[in-house]
């Protein structure tokens, strides 16, 4: 308990400095869930806490009751404005219409959650979870909040990762200046939030897409049974950095595949875009998995909106660019973990090719793993490729980043059957949840799959006005009745509302 | 075989291929609810033993390299004793677990003060103790022999060893006239 009252006032700032963040980005007629609003605004205050004192440590000079104070104030100015948001446009319970007994079935995923949080102190922080992240979070403190730069420069603990990005360091630290106390059993307060940021993005993101609450409450139930998932026997609670980097990358791709209508869109893709900005900011292999969101972001903008491609993919390309900056003027000891790719390495990476590929089936069907969730993603898989299901984004989602994590281990310098090991199961958890999310959605038709022969919304078609022709004399100004170029013409066929029409509003 | 669902058809055909797909997914979702049970409930952590030491992650690692209860103060003690500007070698025997977290035990542990670390065994580089006395502050030995020409040794548990080399006082130099 003692604990949890220590690293509580971080975890409720995150959250509101987040929930002001996302209510400024959502825009739209649907009032946000408060399911929503809680766990985009952990993701969001979280990654923007972070962010801050990581660049209060590395480049500023504060001591650290400044940093604290300047950030709470922030956070607080930040809640109020989202009191005030909601109060305004209001706020609902539930991401959509359901029957009363869908409402009650929402509440069964809740089991998992409060599992999570009462396993918090049931287990220590594991190896990577302590020597990687919780190592840069101790010397910080330690030096009043900054770090120093030969944590980064020291040739001789190459074996720290010291450029490893500082999320999950940055937010430990978080936690430490928050309760002025170095505790490493009070830091674990940080990864339960993740479990339910996970379970209510689940749940909302499969009940809007499908429009049935029930679907969103098995999606977000079904984790509780996934090994690696689950929060007593998956990495969650370890302090490893996998967990945290799924949940992000399944609020990118939701909040990108989402239904909408135009008004709501320009909150939608800030949100994809922050989300998918904050996935290099977690972990190397967020590189990938933002490589996988660029390929999603086209698979579902492409060819009409693509400078909505560049605008969601751009804040991680800049996380990735500064942080990278930063390293070079840190003189970070290069790791040489892996070949470089080209003519010399290639033939070479294309024998281990099998090796590879078999440990990755063997890892995907292992059912002490991960249950039957691989195996069952075929059938989601089929399901969302039916014509007018509109799932290949989210196919593309769950299955290109498990292609590229493939691609690290054919120029890997460590010894193969040993890095497989020790990282294949960490690596596949990364999409698992985005996984989990297909078979939400897989679950029952999306509402333009059942009801595709009518309209999805009737609306009242413009036409363009036909031009006077030269033989027809020119109206004078007083005779002219529309002064718009267009003319609204009612009764006619209706049309649907184009779904991606929207990157006129951004 | 067509996969598609006969969106074209009357919608009594059309309800029935929501119905069958309706009962594939609930049996699955029940089957993967079963298997993932079977493993996750048998191997379940539990609420009973709560760790609330603020270093109970140090304290649980530091017993399982040395396989000692309580060893990590005395870790922490033998580290902090050595000075910080000359380097700590560590000698880690390949694919020894307890001794690999040793090894980063002592990354963790001793920072700010450089570490050196080799999987050959001491004497292998074709270093002597003498000259790894003038070049380092300490020897840690995850599963390797003490060579016998040392003499004062921290034994952390069965296979964890530390060896300082306190730096001798130089002689003083005679002063001019």
């Amino acid at each position: 308990m003692r604990n949890w009252i220590e690293g509580l006032p971080a975890l409720l700032a995150a959250l509101s400095m987040g929930s002001g963040i996302v209510s400024y980005a959502w825009r739209g007629k649907r009032p946000m869930s408060i399911p929503e609003l809680v766990a985009w605004g952990w993701l969001a205050g979280s990654a923007v806490i972070s962010l801050l004192v990581a660049a209060a440590g590395l480049f500023w000079s504060a001591p650290p009751p400044v940093v604290v104070m300047g950030l709470a104030a922030l956070s607080a100015g930040s809640g109020f404005f989202a009191l005030h948001i909601g109060r305004k446009r209001g706020l609902a319970w539930f991401p959509t219409e359901g029957e009363l007994w869908e409402k009650w079935i929402s509440l069964v995923p809740l089991a998992g959650v409060i599992w999570a949080f009462a396993l918090t102190f049931s287990s220590p922080l594991l190896w990577d979870g302590l020597l990687i992240w919780e190592f840069k979070a101790r010397i910080a403190f330690f030096h009043d909040g900054h770090f120093p730069p030969e944590l980064f420069s020291d040739p001789t603990r190459v074996n720290l990762h010291p450029g490893y990005p500082l999320y999950i360091p940055a937010s430990e630290l978080w936690i430490y200046l928050c309760s002025a106390h170095y505790d490493q059993t009070t830091v674990k307060v940080l990864f339960p939030p993740f479990y339910l940021a996970a379970a209510l993005l689940l749940w909302s993101g499969a009940a809007r897409v499908t429009g049935r609450l029930w679907a969103g409450s098995i999606a977000a139930l079904l984790p509780i049974f996934i090994p690696q998932l689950c929060p007593s026997s998956g990495p969650l609670l370890d302090g490893y950095a996998d967990f945290p980097l799924a949940v992000f990358y399944l609020a990118a791709v939701s909040a990108l595949l989402l239904p909408r209508d135009e008004e709501e869109a320009p909150g939608q893709w800030i949100l994809a875009m922050g989300a998918a900005g904050v996935l290099p900011w977690i972990k190397q292999e967020g590189l990938l998995l933002w490589l996988s969101f660029a390929l999603v972001s086209c698979v579902r903008l492409l060819p009409r909106h693509w400078r909505l491609v560049v605008w969601t993919t751009l804040p991680g390309a800049m996380v990735m660019a500064a942080w990278k900056l930063t390293l070079r003027t840190l003189h970070i000891p290069a790791e040489n973990i892996f070949d470089p790719i080209n003519a010399a390495t290639i033939p070479h990476a294309l024998e281990r090719g099998g090796a590879v590929g078999n440990y990755f089936l063997h890892e995907l069907s292992d059912t002490d793993t991960w249950s039957l969730l691989w195996i069952l993603t075929v059938p989601a898989f089929v399901c969302l490729l039916l014509p007018r299901a509109k799932g290949g984004a989210l196919v593309v989602a769950t299955l290109f980043p498990l292609a590229l994590d493939f691609v690290p281990y054919l120029f890997t310098r460590l010894e193969l059957g040993w890095h497989l090991q020790m990282s294949c199961t960490r690596v596949v958890l990364q999409t698992a949840i985005v996984a989990v999310f297909a078979i939400g959605v897989a679950l029952v038709p999306r509402p333009e799959e059942q009801k595709s022969e009518e309209p999805a919304v009737p609306v009242e078609t413009a036409e363009p006005v036909e031009p006077a022709t030269p033989s027809e004399p020119l109206p004078s100004s007083e005779e002219q009745p529309i002064p718009a170029p267009v003319r609204k013409k009612r009764g006619n066929k209706p049309r649907k509302i184009p779904e991606d029409d929207t990157d006129r509003l951004l | 075989m067509q996969l598609s669902l006969p969106l074209d058809e009357p919608p009594s055909v059309q309800r029935r291929g929501f119905i069958w797909r309706g009962v594939f997914w609930g049996i699955a979702i029940i089957a993967l609810c079963a298997t993932g049970a079977r493993t996750i409930f048998p191997t379940s952590k539990g609420g009973g033993h709560l760790f609330t030491s603020p270093e109970s992650a140090l304290e649980m690692h530091a017993e399982y390299a040395t396989q000692k209860p309580g060893a990590l103060s005395a870790f922490q003690q033998s580290l902090d004793k050595l000075p910080l500007n000359k380097p700590i070698k560590v000698f880690v025997r390949p694919g020894d677990a307890r001794g690999g977290l040793a090894e980063q035990l002592v990354l963790y542990l001793s920072w700010p003060r450089p570490v050196e670390l080799s999987a050959k065994g001491p004497g292998a580089e074709g270093e002597t103790i003498a000259r790894m006395r003038e070049k380092y502050s300490a020897m840690v030995l995850c599963g390797w022999h003490v060579p016998p020409a040392v003499s004062e040794v921290a034994r952390l548990g069965p296979g964890v060893e530390i060896v300082p080399f306190p730096s001798t006082p130089s002689t003083p130099a005679p002063v001019e006239p």
